[in-house]
């Protein structure tokens, strides 16, 4: 029954958050508090360790301010602990319980120990270190809280582990207060016949469940904002929907507290000289007074220190407060209240516990006004109860504000939130609970009577000592059994281990004991009794909830992990889908995955024609096997469509775990390693990616995949022949797969059409093709008649086509510095340095220069540093004088080396130790060459180049011969295109002579005294006719240009 | 290259180039340098022989994986046979100077003559008179097209001098600048091998 009362944040609460620094705000919803509270908790191994010292140490820096919020505690004199001032029903309580157990207890001796191995450190240091002494209660008299209490230790006494686990202080309930706990109430009613659970609470149990919290951490608890944030936090345990009360759960709880009553042994001393000396009986609640626990706290100042090491003074204090039987009634505890002194409150209880227990006037009237308010919703939702309705006993089922209720409903935020203590508790618990599992539920069940039907709803606040805003923890029950932390779990086992016996005394006082009927554990199983009857509602309501668990309901908790889904699970109630086909008969959906983005229709891609990828691998199931591996193929992912689940991972079970560690590797790396090596090298994988690149959309479905040999075009074929290793049947297989590969085809393939290609340039109009068609024709004849003319003009020269005076003037000069100074029988080296593609500009010159050479009555040997320039050597020779080979003339072949080939030409006898290219006799054998030996014997050495840089070799080698003034003179016969290169050489005499191109030819041939027309000639009336026409054709083309332009633009 | 290797190579780069150097200044190392020389030239005509070899692994190759125009490569090792075969008697033999002269100079030729077309093109593009620039690049390429041939001369007689001015004057200081660029670079180039700054010999990969 979910009790949804509006309501604010207590004033308390707010004023502690104040005090820690956070904002109210931070707790109202879940998303906020989840995600600003730490989810683990402070670190309490240095200065102040426990929550008294924190909340001693914000006290401190606060000023005391006497008017501050009705909430604040006085944390009077920090070095003077008066906790008996602070004595209330609860305190009491604990009290006597405590002292009971050391009475029991004080046979057996017992030694301080380490901390329990099982608590948090901060708890270890707490009690051991900074835990002040506990004042002993002296009046262990068991009030009608105290039977409640005391069945809780009672109920699983006839287990002697229990016994052992209960913490010494609370052992105090466990000894001989069977005859403490057991005592009845003035109003008691017998065990059997009083409800387990009844609205009408004594004003105590409104701290029972703090109780419950004190008694789960042993007093050291976390911080007050940290500990419902635990709760908050705390995982969420799955309940068997059928099992309301898991007997496991009062068994850890046992094993528990005897761990922690091993690990905190009472010293026996101590235990006799409390019990003895300062301790008194028992009183019984009528008698106990309200003034009567200050006087009884009297001698609690001179009780020795650490005699509880295991439970803080405010804890004493707190149960102190509930021990007191001022407080066994709400009117008492007023009273008694207000005869604490505020100062009296111990230094290092929180402030909100002192409120509760040094104020319980402010408590129930003014700080508790929340608590009213639910108080009198409870009232009109339990009208048995409106009696008691009005009791702190039901303020304590709403003692949680709604911000708890909002706690977060997902597990695994839960489980990743908790901190880690809980979890140290939770294994502490769970090796308890499998050593009690076979643990007998208590009798107390089997004899717990419930009033009637009715009572389930009516009896809801006697289920007070769990508070109801852990009815509203909205718990998964899937993992609630097993995340649960100790002290929530502490707290249903408290709960569940209510016995009639327990209740009845808390409903006495009540006078509400309703007489209903005797229930048994038969009688609280769910098919027979509401939940609620029996157990507290926040049980039904976990009940409730795993009730109505569906597969439906548990399908998205397993979506990222469906090997974690149960095998019971009925799959055939999940639709199949279609993206998930590497479990398709499994058919775990996957409801989130994003569908694959279709090309679009009007965009045919490569993808719209592509096959599946299974059908890939249709025609030859043995190509998609061959990519499998060994240890993938025994998974078996081609299952008969009858596979499932359970089948794929008994499969996987099959395999052993050495099989997998031969077969499998386990890194990527011996992945590739442990197959054959990737058979492509950087090459060929390069040719692949090319392929990929240069096939277009039709080409790559033109190509059919092979079995053996995947086609290139298909998108992972690179990646799948690259890596051995990964198969394509299971990496592309996948809708994600596939998505992949698309991305990597598309990152890998370039588009047809290049952003920055140039556009095409416009189609010309007809009469623009008619144009330049018969431009073109005219440019061609006009070049092309001059050149098959060889006319001899004779006598009638033509000026235009003639070279000019000057020009003829300029060319002998030259020609006479050179050669005409050469004598008869010298010897000039000439190198053809051009290739037959510059042989219609340089050949015409080369036979003029040839001829000019034979004229002047030179021999000419010639070298070549081109290889084809030997052919050149020829060609002008037979043109010129072939006669003469030999005598005149000598082709001395090609010197390889460049540079190299001139400096070594320089070297003595180099030219000498030449060979005919012809016969391949040295030049040192030949009669008419014997007395050339070097350079020095040379009286001309001249290029014909169209090269610039032989240009340059020849100036720059020939000068070690004979420095700036060499023996023999240079001369350079270059193409006009290399003119501007030389002409530098040639300026600065480093050349003797220089002549260019054709109109240099030209010019040697009409320098001649024969006047007759030599090749130079002819070639130059065709370039003088070309570049008549090209400049015309400039000009006009310009001048057309300007004036359409300029024409446009007056427009 | 191994490190050895290395320390090898560079040791006798260096040294050879440094003697070489000293051989254009001082005599007594123009002997030694013009060893060195020769030797370098029968290293080149190896390195001749080393390119043959790769041209023929390289073709082989690409005819064995059956790559993209290996008919190519294919037509280029028929045709290196064939003249290794008809000039095996020498380039000046009758079957060398047949194929040189029916096959190696027609073809480039033809090849070189088709740059024609590829320059009238780009006057036909870079002589359309935009701005002053490309008036200034039309005014000189008249020029000088005129004053190269002997019409120019006719149409006006300083015509030739003004071409030649221009080539003397601004085309020559334009080149001279290039010319000087490439001789510092070489400098420095030389400089860097010398002082084992550069080993384009070593496999510094």
């Amino acid at each position: 029954m979910n009790r949804h009362i509006p309501e604010t944040t207590p004033e308390w609460l707010r004023n502690l958050l104040f005090k820690y620094g956070l904002d109210e705000g931070i707790l109202d919803g879940v998303p906020a508090h989840s995600q600003q509270m730490p989810s683990a908790p402070p670190d309490f191994s240095n200065a102040t360790t426990d929550i008294s010292g924190v909340l001693n140490r914000l006290a401190e820096t606060l000023p005391h301010d006497t008017a501050r919020s009705p909430t604040s505690v006085d944390w009077g004199d920090k070095s003077v602990a008066e906790p008996e001032a602070s004595s209330s029903a609860m305190d009491e309580l604990l009290a006597s319980l405590r002292g009971v157990e050391e009475a029991a207890k004080s046979a057996e001796p017992a030694e301080p120990e380490p901390p329990v191995a099982d608590a948090p450190d901060w708890l270890d240091e707490t009690s051991a270190e900074e835990m002040p002494a506990v004042p002993v209660f002296s009046e262990p008299d068991a009030t009608t809280s105290d039977d409640w209490l005391a069945d809780l230790s009672d109920s699983p006494t006839d287990d002697t582990a229990l016994t052992d686990e209960v913490p010494d202080w609370l052992m105090d309930f466990s000894g001989d207060e069977a005859s403490v706990l057991s005592e009845p109430t003035p109003v008691d009613a017998p065990p059997e016949a009083s409800p387990p659970a009844e609205p009408s609470a004594p004003a105590d149990d409104d701290f029972a469940w703090l109780d419950d919290i004190v008694a789960d951490a042993s007093s050291p608890t976390p911080p007050a904002v940290s500990e419902p944030e635990a709760a908050a936090d705390a995982p969420a345990q799955p309940l068997p929907a059928d099992s309301p009360s898991p007997p496991e759960t009062e068994d850890w709880d046992a094993a528990w507290l005897a761990r922690v009553a091993e690990e905190y042994p009472v010293d026996p001393a101590l235990i006799s000289a409390e019990t003895s000396g300062e301790s008194e009986p028992p009183a019984e609640p009528e008698t106990v007074g309200a003034d009567e626990p200050t006087a009884a706290r009297a001698p609690v100042d001179d009780e020795p220190v650490l005699t509880e090491p295991d439970v803080p003074d405010w804890l004493d204090n707190l149960r102190s407060v509930v021990d007191d039987p001022a407080v066994e009634t709400p009117d008492d505890a007023v009273d008694t209240a207000a005869d604490v002194p505020e100062e009296s409150a111990p230094d290092d209880m929180p402030d909100w516990l002192s409120q509760v227990s040094a104020e319980p006037e402010a408590l129930v009237d003014e700080a508790v006004d929340w608590l009213s308010e639910l108080r009198g919703a409870v009232d009109d939702a339990v009208e048995p109860a409106a009696d008691v309705a009005e009791t702190p006993k039901e303020s304590a089922l709403d003692d949680v504000p709604d911000w708890l209720n909002d706690l977060p409903t997902e597990p695994d935020s839960l489980e990743s939130a908790a901190p880690d203590w809980l979890g140290d508790l939770q294994d502490a618990v769970d090796d308890a609970a499998s050593e009690t599992a076979e643990a007998a539920p208590p009798d107390d069940f089997s004899v717990a009577e419930v009033p009637d039907a009715d009572a389930s709803e009516e009896n809801l606040p006697a289920l007070a000592d769990v508070p109801d805003w852990l009815d509203d923890l909205p718990i998964e029950p899937e993992t609630l059994e097993g995340d649960a932390p100790g002290w929530l779990d502490d707290l249903r086992g408290t709960a569940e281990e209510i016995t009639p016996e327990a209740v009845e005394p808390l409903f006495d006082d009540f006078s509400v004991a309703a007489e209903g009927e005797s229930v048994t554990m038969a009688d609280t199983a769910p098919s027979e009794v509401e939940p609620a009857g029996d157990a507290p509602d926040w049980l039904d309501d976990l009940r409730g909830t795993a009730e109505e668990v569906t597969p439906e309901t548990v399908e998205p908790l397993f979506e990222d992990a469906p090997e974690l889904l149960p095998t019971e699970f009925n799959f055939e109630a999940i639709p199949e889908t279609e993206s998930d086909e590497l479990f398709t008969d499994a058919s775990i959906p996957i409801e989130d995955e994003p569908e694959v983005p279709e090309p679009a229709a009007t965009e045919p891609s490569f993808w719209d024609e592509t096959p599946d990828a299974e059908d890939l691998f249709a025609d030859d199931p043995d190509a998609f096997a061959l990519d499998v591996p060994d240890w993938m193929g025994a998974l078996d992912l081609d299952a008969p469509d009858d596979f499932s689940i359970d089948e794929l991972d008994e499969a996987v079970e099959e395999i052993a775990p050495e099989e997998i560690s031969d077969e499998m590797p386990t890194e990527p790396e011996e992945i590739f390693a442990a197959d054959e090596p990737p058979a492509e090298t950087e090459e060929s994988l390069f040719d692949e990616l090319t392929a990929l690149a240069d096939k277009t959309p039709s080409e790559a479905d033109a190509s059919e995949p092979a079995a053996d040999e995947p086609p290139a075009d298909e998108p992972f074929s690179v990646l799948r022949q690259s890596s051995p290793g990964l198969s394509s049947g299971t990496a592309f297989k996948s809708a994600t797969g596939m998505e992949a590969a698309r991305d990597f085809y598309d990152i890998v393939t370039p588009s047809p059409l290049f952003p920055g290609a140039p556009s095409v340039p416009p189609t010309r109009s007809r009469v623009g093709r008619l144009v330049q068609t018969i431009l073109s024709l005219l440019f061609i004849i006009a070049i092309a008649v001059p050149l098959f003319s060889h006319f001899d003009r004779g006598g009638f020269p033509l000026p235009w086509l003639e070279p000019s005076p000057a020009e003829q003037d300029a060319i002998r000069s030259e020609l006479q510095t050179v050669v005409g100074t050469q004598l008869p029988d010298a010897v000039a080296v000439v190198s053809f340095d051009y290739t037959p593609a510059t042989e219609g500009e340089l050949t015409p010159l080369a036979m003029a220069v040839v001829r000019k050479l034979l004229g002047q009555g030179m021999r000419v040997i010639a070298v070549s540093l081109d290889p084809e320039g030997v052919g050149m050597v020829t060609a002008v020779f037979d043109a010129v004088a072939p006669e003469k080979y030999g005598s005149r003339l000598i082709n001395a072949g090609y010197l390889p080396g460049g540079p190299i080939a001139v400096r070594s030409l320089t070297a003595p006898g180099a030219v000498g130790a030449l060979r005919d290219a012809a016969s391949g006799e040295r030049l040192s054998s030949l009669p008419a060459w014997s007395s050339i030996k070097d350079l020095n014997a040379a009286g001309l050495v001249a290029t014909i180049s169209a090269n610039a840089d032989t240009v340059r070799w020849w100036v720059e080698q020939t000068s070690v011969v004979g420095g700036d003034a060499p023996t023999f003179a240079r001369m350079a016969a270059v193409s006009a295109a290399v003119e501007p290169f030389a002409r530098p050489y040639r300026d600065s005499n480093q050349y003797n002579a220089l002549i260019v191109g054709i109109n240099g030819a030209a010019a040697l041939e009409s320098a001649r005294p024969q006047k007759t027309l030599g090749p130079a000639s002819a070639m130059l009336d065709s370039q003088s006719v070309a570049h008549l026409v090209v400049m015309v054709l400039l000009l006009v083309g310009t001048i057309a240009g300007l004036i359409v332009k300029y024409g446009q633009e007056s427009e | 290259m191994t490190k050895l290797g290395r320390i090898i190579a560079t040791v006798v780069a260096v040294s050879s180039g440094i003697i070489v150097l000293l051989g254009y200044f001082l005599p007594p190392f123009k002997n030694t340098g013009a060893l060195l020389l020769g030797w370098a030239g029968i290293v080149v005509a190896f390195a001749l022989l080393l390119g043959v070899v790769n041209l023929l692994r390289v073709h082989l190759d690409r005819i064995r994986h059956r790559r993209e125009n290996y008919l190519y490569s294919a037509v280029l090792l028929i045709a290196f046979a064939l003249t290794l075969l008809v000039g095996r008697d020498g380039p000046a033999s009758a079957g060398g100077e047949a194929l040189f002269n029916y096959v190696l100079r027609p073809l480039e030729s033809t090849f070189f003559a088709l740059i024609i077309f590829f320059i009238a093109s780009a006057a036909y593009r870079a002589f359309r008179i935009n701005n002053f620039e490309t008036f200034l690049f039309v005014a000189f390429a008249i020029i000088v097209l005129l004053g190269q041939v002997p019409a120019g001369f006719q149409l006006w007689a300083d015509l030739p001098l003004v071409k030649e001015w221009i080539l003397r004057v601004p085309v020559m200081a334009g080149t001279r600048g290039i010319l000087l660029g490439v001789s510092l670079g070489t400098i420095a180039t030389g400089l860097r091998v010398l002082l084992a700054a550069d080993r384009p010999y070593a496999d510094t990969n």
